[in-house]
């Protein structure tokens, strides 16, 4: 009798793994849509949630437009307010789910999309754009700078991790991140310190912004995100076998290296495009996927997935504090992922029995 | 039908030598110990087995070199129970056996009913189904070999590889584990290497035990054979005496107070 309830248990693994899954990922859409229309209704303006809902509705095909909305307000919300929630949600998205595929591909929980030097390239990038042009240029030119110090960086970090005989391990990898980080950081500090009058630009910049987005920033990064996003999900089991370590992935025919290599590239080239247009937003890439870990699972089929809807909710949420705390003034939202991030992971962790 | 072949084995690693010239015969369905000291080379020489490490001189696995092998390709092939696998403490026993079927799925696609057929079967053979939702985390030493075990029979490779996976279990599971091994081996014909640390163990299960010391193969055959009193005191450095048993030989270490009083 027990060995009969035994099989039929393991026979219903499969399926109760994939409702369990289906359930956080339900749950993670309607914490997108929760956020995303909570960050579309609160503002300076107020626009009434019916009319919200209609001006939304009417942009499907066939869908009359009822709504009552003024053409300033209507400027406002699909110029201003919308761009502005999908533009983080896309940058939250991201930098969850890159760091979640950085923590995989390199074993380390520590890891976070910034390890090999991603943001201080980027940082790099802006400094120079904002130091040496003329300030109508240099919105246009920043996210480019950005993207390109972004890439270029990792590219030092993976050259220099390569060549350093032990090339093979990840550690040297992240050594050589550490490196080029410190050796970028320092250029670029060098460079806002002689030119101290654009230090307070620089600075803006550093610690993350979405004030000046819109439909432009969002088509901008998409194509690249999106590519990203979809080369690490579909790394989701492989990254599972990583877990294993090297020498055992290698053993059930898994080519590590060219796997990690893979997800490293798709997860800096979405880093670098949400990098250039919000600037160094921290903590979200490091604590999203974590916290996913503590209530959802450790496997990279719920981790991935869940990081991109999590994610995007929490900047959504983080950006709508950021607006609206201090209005008509906006706080950093690189500071409020970490103000509002730390306490509630402490939250988590001391609420959660589960190890990571 | 699945024999291995080893001829003229050299493994060189950041330029020193650490197994030289080792030719060597498992035939299908055999058991053979790899037996030596710490450091002798039998870790090292189940990895070029296995592939993992770059050798020179050639190994085949019935009949195929094992260098030329698609990856996927040797890992159904010849699966490897490491000396300290790793367990990732969350992961749960059935998402870890089941990543056994790795060398069956290709790169971006995810398990059928097919692999968690296997994967099910793997456990219910080494009787551990009924904590197939547990942690790897929450289980015992001689819990975690088995389901290392599960996974490698997951793998549906005709050859095992075991490294000296029971050298931390106490002789009850060491016992249980081998003795599960000789089952899989009989009822599937699998051919098994192990590197073993003790002796005695070695005697009973193995047809053939090989003796590596310092990188080098130093004497193959029938337990009886090999393990002398003498070859012992050369290459361990151990002072013991060989008991004749009931299942073969015993190898007892003797204490240097007792041999003195003698």
């Amino acid at each position: 009798m027990a060995t009969i309830s035994a099989a039929e248990q393991l026979h219903a693994i499969p399926a109760l793994r994939a409702r369990k899954r289906i359930g956080w990922l339900a749950a993670g859409v309607l914490c997108v849509a929760g956020a995303g229309l909570l960050g579309l209704f609160v503002g300076p303006i107020h626009l009434a949630p019916v009319d919200v809902f209609k001006k939304l509705l009417s942009v499907l095909p066939f869908v009359r437009d009822t709504s009552h909305l003024t053409a300033t307000q209507e400027a406002i919300l699909m110029q201003l307010r919308l761009p502005r929630v999908v533009l983080a949600g896309l940058v939250g998205a991201t930098l969850s789910i890159s760091g979640a595929a950085y923590q995989g591909a390199f074993r380390n929980p520590l890891a976070d999309p910034y390890l090999l030097g991603a943001a201080a390239g980027a940082g790099l990038g802006a400094t120079m754009v904002i130091v040496f042009t003329h300030a109508a240029a240099a919105s246009n030119l920043i996210p480019v700078a950005a993207f390109a110090g972004a890439l270029i960086a990792v590219a030092l970090a993976y050259a220099m991790g390569r060549a350093g005989g032990a090339g093979r391990t990840a550690t040297s990898l992240v050594l050589a991140g550490i490196a080029v980080m410190s050796f970028l950081t320092a250029v670029q500090t060098y460079m806002q310190q002689r030119k101290s009058d654009t230090l307070r630009e620089v600075y803006g910049w550093i610690l993350g912004r979405l004030s000046t987005a819109g439909w432009h920033d969002v088509l901008l990064i998409l194509p690249y995100i999106t590519l990203g996003a979809a080369v690490i999900l579909a790394h989701r089991r492989l990254l599972d076998v990583l877990a294993l370590g090297d020498e055992e992935a290698d053993a059930l025919g898994v080519n590590t290296r060219r796997v990690r290599l893979i997800v490293v590239i798709a997860a800096s080239l979405s880093t670098a495009a949400a990098v250039a247009v919000s600037g160094l937003i921290g903590f979200v890439g490091i604590i999203v996927p974590h916290i996913i870990r503590l209530i959802a699972g450790t496997s990279y089929r719920v981790i991935l997935p869940l990081s991109v809807a999590f994610g995007a909710a929490f900047l959504i949420l983080a950006d709508l504090l950021g607006r609206t705390m201090i209005a008509p003034a906006e706080l950093p939202i690189g500071v409020v992922t970490a103000f509002f991030g730390a306490p509630f992971f402490a939250l988590v962790l001391r609420n959660s029995r589960k190890m990571i | 039908m699945s024999g291995i072949e080893i001829r003229d084995v050299s493994v060189h690693i950041m330029h020193a030598e650490i197994l030289r010239d080792v030719s060597l015969d498992v035939a299908s369905g055999e058991w053979l110990a790899l037996i030596g000291p710490n450091g002798a080379g039998k870790t090292t020489l189940l990895r070029a087995i296995a592939g993992l490490t770059p050798f020179d001189g050639r190994v085949l696995l019935d009949g195929e070199d094992v260098a030329r092998m698609h990856a996927k390709q040797r890992a159904r092939t010849v699966a490897l129970v490491p000396q300290r696998p790793v367990l990732p403490p969350p992961m749960t026993v059935f998402e870890y056996v089941l990543l056994g079927r790795t060398p069956y799925i290709r790169y971006f696609d995810t398990e059928q009913a097919g692999d968690f057929a296997v994967a099910r079967s793997a456990l219910g053979r080494l009787d551990i189904a009924s904590f197939a939702d547990r942690p790897l985390g929450s289980l015992s030493g001689g819990e975690q070999q088995r389901v290392v075990l599960a996974r490698a029979l997951a793998q549906e490779a005709p050859i095992l590889l075991l490294d000296e996976g029971t050298s931390a279990l106490d002789i009850g599971s060491q016992q249980q584990v081998l003795e599960l091994v000789e089952e899989l081996r009989l009822m599937e014909g699998f051919t098994v290497v192990s590197a073993m640390h003790d002796l005695t163990l070695a005697a009973q299960f193995a047809h053939t035990v090989a003796l590596i010391s310092r990188g080098r193969l130093v004497g193959v055959g029938d337990p009886n054979h090999i393990l002398s009193v003498e070859a012992i005191r050369e290459h361990y450095g151990a002072e013991v005496k060989i008991v004749q048993g009931e299942d073969g030989i015993a190898v007892i270490p003797v204490r240097a107070a007792s041999r003195v009083q003698r």
